[in-house]
């Protein structure tokens, strides 16, 4: 082997720098506003060795416009920490406030931070669009009145200079400044380059989507601007249609589905003003007990030759399994679903028509059926091992039979694991002299057993065992649970008499131990 | 609900086919105001490095071709040249592979950054006493480990030099370090990932690495004692599809799925676990309809999420090879579509017709069902 290259073989500077925590000059801190300091601390320790940017911005930033840049900082998503610079945030600060002193629109106050400060949009790269924007285009509205006749202007402009492009595969979503030099983007980065515009035109402008329209391929994309107290629609390539709420209804009747409005940070469902809807709950239930904090389900409409989920409703149930949303008038799949400890979904469907004015009532019990016929005891490897008992000895599964057993596998670091251990506990001391055994097997060694047992005050036999790696390895616990990792634990296997696994249970949720319960007091009879 | 799935998965399926081969000329055309930028790095190149230069150029992406540097250019050619001669097995890797899996100075969606100097100076002296590619590559991992965890973050990638210095990064974050940390050293190195699983949430990306003429894969800064080890091992083996993402489009690759300018998607599924074939054919009254889009799903995050979009050809027909296992495919338009559930089968065809006369529809209840582990 022979080596041609002599490059200096020292890390580049910026790897060596310090982060927030171990800086020596902390003064930035003392300039944030109390209410803010807290914030503002935790945004420069999670810029890594970028914080000093940020601290800079502050200490350079008008002392009326702080809480500003730290407000920005404190939203900030961690990546645009490590990528902003004080140069590019201070641009974005000035150039807002002059804006504000240039046009003197009546903006409501509230409107100010959320639509006009923030130097995001969407995902495009952080980049100092401002000084460049505003150069070019504060000369074509200099004679609007009102916001309204300034975005006509900046439509009319947009619709005869910038073409759409469909996206590339490489490569990140193009900043404002590049979709104006190219004159080409895709629609999103058009309404990027629009929004950016009015912005630095002191104009409150936020991007606005149907996600999966109709028969396009794809979403919608537009943009609102806030004049004379109220958002009004602006579709950068289709100036005519200005302020007219319905022109995708008219394309796409019973298709427009949801309408989402995004800032830098926030997301407002709109779907009232752009299309004819209804309302729509929903009580998820599993074995008849509500299913609380349930995730797994989603509103669908079909889309370009599939049921798409409308993850903007951002869909998950209250205490009491409920979940209600508003919906464009037209046709809906309901879709929700569970796992068995395989991984196998078991998945409700049901599907619906919205009308307009509608309020719509949906309960569905998704409980599955039983996935398999039941496992022999002794044909389950893991039931016939040997663990180490805590109490010195061995426990086995195979023990338990003649008894109703519960067979807990879990790993003593999982949260999830003392809720489990809990409820198994106490149905011991409930039923332990009717014939009922737990037996806990903690994947881990006896020490970490041993604290999980001392901390969660359990009674029951507990026993211990190593699982290589803490992955799947052939014939680890983890591999014959099926697990794709230890962290899918906890997992319950209940035993009849017979030897017989009558169910089993992967991470179970609090309704699904409830049906346990009761499916345990059924075998004790 | 909070779904942290890969942004570049999604785009992935989104992004529709398109004609694939760019000319050297529609490319600079495309650079806008950076053309002359690039012509002028063209010109400064040696014979033996500006084809490679322009195999780059002819397959970026515009949002490249407008803002890479001729510095950029140039340096990344140079510096991936010079590694033919860093380890005696690199002058074995075949001109195509080295352009397809070596040259390229982007992975996916990252920001184009300045990676192979610094990945060079830091990487190389850990690893110059490394006695074969597997060695290599699984000395490169660990240093990759070393410097990089998973956490999750924005939706847009960060830069290979951006999730160092963080010290950490979604996983397809990590692994656009392993591939540049790989590429750095003149080890072909790709990008894989299964769009959605069907035994469980999310998804996930990992890295493959071409070794004395075969892909190994790993999971991406989470090293392991061999090759082919990684923590969904198990996981993979129960995947609907296993995609690998290329720089261009190879010439000698049998199994793309999907291809546009200046990159293909490769169907490596079966390098995983053992396939079928699903074909659909879709039709109307028994009139085969060309050029309607089918889809593939599965259940994922509580959705039927999309795997795959293929389109009829003119007998109405669509295949993908497939891992074992139950999957939803489906077709039409909101006014007219039919889906219906599918068993794969390994090593056989299963066909079944999506007539759009007489929808089928998905029952309201149903099991999916998938090749339990061994």
């Amino acid at each position: 082997m022979m080596l041609r290259i002599s490059l200096p073989v020292l890390l580049p500077l910026a790897l060596l720098a310090q982060g927030f925590e171990n800086a020596s000059d902390t003064s930035a801190l003392a300039l944030a506003p109390d209410s803010l300091r807290r914030e503002f601390r935790d945004a420069l320790v999670d810029a890594g060795t970028n914080w000093h940017e940020l601290a800079d911005a502050v200490k350079r930033t008008e002392a009326t416009q702080r809480g500003e840049a730290i407000w920005m900082m404190a939203q900030m998503p961690h990546l645009d920490r490590l990528e902003m610079t004080a140069a590019i945030l201070l641009e974005h600060i000035a150039y807002a406030h002059r804006a504000e002193t240039a046009f003197r629109y009546p903006i409501p106050e509230s409107l100010f931070r959320d639509y006009i400060l923030t130097y995001r949009i969407a995902d495009e790269p952080v980049t100092a669009w401002r000084r460049l924007l505003f150069d070019r285009f504060a000369p074509l509205t200099a004679n609007a009145a009102t916001p309204e006749q300034a975005a006509r202007i900046i439509n009319q402009w947009l619709n005869r200079n910038i073409r759409t492009s469909e996206r590339g595969f490489f490569g990140p979503m193009k900043s404002p400044e590049l979709t104006l030099s190219s004159r080409i983007g895709t629609v999103e980065e058009v309404a990027v380059l629009a929004t950016a515009i009015l912005k630095v035109l002191g104009i409150p402008s936020r991007r606005v989507k149907v996600p999966w329209l109709g028969e396009q391929d794809g979403d919608a994309s537009w943009v609102e601007v806030f004049s004379q107290g109220r958002w009004l629609p602006m579709y950068p390539l289709d100036a005519r249609a200005f302020g007219n709420t319905a022109r995708f209804e008219r394309k796409h009747p019973h298709n427009v589905t949801i309408a989402v409005a995004t800032s830098a940070f926030e997301q407002e469902l709109v779907t009232e003003r752009y299309t004819a809807h209804g309302r729509v709950m929903v009580h998820l239930t599993a074995a008849g007990i509500p299913l609380a904090g349930f995730e797994n389900f989603s509103f669908n409409t079909f889309n370009f030759g599939a049921w798409r989920p409308l993850d903007e409703l951002n869909t998950v149930t209250d205490s009491l399994g409920n979940y209600a949303c508003v919906l464009g008038d037209g046709d809906y799949l309901f879709t929700a679903g569970m796992r068995d400890p395989k991984g196998n979904p078991w998945i409700v469907n049901q599907t619906l028509r919205v009308n307009p004015g509608d309020a719509l009532s949906l309960e569905l019990d998704l409980t599955p059926p039983m996935t398999s016929q039941p496992h022999p005891l002794f044909d389950d490897p893991l039931l016939q091992h040997d663990f180490p008992s805590l109490t010195g000895g061995v426990s086995s599964p195979s023990g338990l039979k003649g008894k109703v057993g519960l067979v807990l596998f879990f790993s003593p670091d999982d949260s999830v694991a003392a809720r489990v251990a809990l409820f198994a506990d106490s149905l011991y001391r409930e039923f332990k002299d009717k014939g009922f055994a737990v037996l806990g097997v903690g994947i881990g060694d006896a020490d970490s057993v041993r604290a999980f047992r001392d901390a969660n005050r359990l009674s029951f036999d507990l026993a211990f065992a190593r699982d290589p790696d803490l992955n799947p390895q052939p014939r680890s616990i983890t591999a014959l649970l099926g697990l794709p990792y230890v962290t899918a634990m906890p997992v319950l296997k209940l035993v009849g008499k017979d030897g017989i696994v009558v169910a089993t249970e992967c991470e179970p949720n609090r309704p699904r131990l409830a049906a346990l319960a009761s499916q345990i007091a059924g075998l004790l009879k | 609900m909070n779904r942290c799935l890969l942004p570049v998965l999604a785009l992935a399926l989104a992004v529709r086919a398109a004609p694939v081969e760019r000319t050297l000329k529609a490319s600079l055309a495309l650079a806008g105001a950076n053309a002359p930028e690039l012509r002028t790095a063209l010109a400064g190149l040696t014979t033996e490095h500006r084809p490679a230069a322009e195999f780059l150029i002819r397959n970026m992406p515009e949002f490249d071709l407008a803002q890479i540097s001729g510095a950029q250019l140039i340096e990344n050619v140079e510096l991936a040249y010079r590694t033919r001669d860093l380890f005696p097995w690199n002058r074995q890797i075949p001109d195509d592979v080295f352009l397809h899996y070596v040259l390229p100075y982007r992975v996916t969606q990252e920001p184009v950054s300045d990676w192979r100097r610094m990945f060079f100076d830091s990487l190389y002296p850990r690893v110059k006493s490394c006695t074969s590619m597997t060695h290599l590559a699984l000395e490169v991992n660990k240093w990759c480990g070393e410097r990089v965890k998973y956490k999750p973050n924005a939706p847009r990638d960060q830069g290979p030099l951006q999730t160092l210095k963080s010290g950490w990064g979604r996983c397809e974050e990590m692994v656009i370090v392993h591939i540049c940390a790989c590429r750095a050293m003149g080890l072909p190195a790709r990008e894989a990932y299964t769009p959605y699983w069907s035994t469980g949430e999310s998804n996930h990306a990992w890295s493959e690495a071409w070794i004395d003429g075969i892909w190994n894969y790993m999971g991406a800064a989470e090293p392991a004692p061999l090759l082919n080890n990684a923590w969904f091992d198990k996981s993979v083996q129960r995947a609907a599809l296993v995609m690998n993402v290329s720089f261009g489009v190879p010439a000698r690759e049998p199994n793309v799925y999907r291809k546009g300018p200046g990159y293909a998607v490769i169907n490596n599924t079966s390098g995983y676990t053992r396939t079928g074939i699903v074909s659909v054919e879709v039709n109307n009254s028994g009139k085969p309809l060309s050029g309607v889009p089918v889809v593939f799903s599965v259940f994922n995050s509580g959705a039927l999420r999309q795997i795959a979009r293929l389109t009829t050809d003119k007998t109405g027909c669509v295949s993908l090879p497939m891992g074992e296992g139950d999957y939803v495919v489906s077709a039409g338009t909101p006014s007219a579509h039919s889906e219906r559930v599918v068993t794969c089968t390994a090593d056989a065809v299963t066909r079944v017709q999506l007539d759009l006369s007489r929808p089928d529809r998905i029952p309201s209840n149903l099991w999916l069902w998938y090749k339990p582990l061994e």
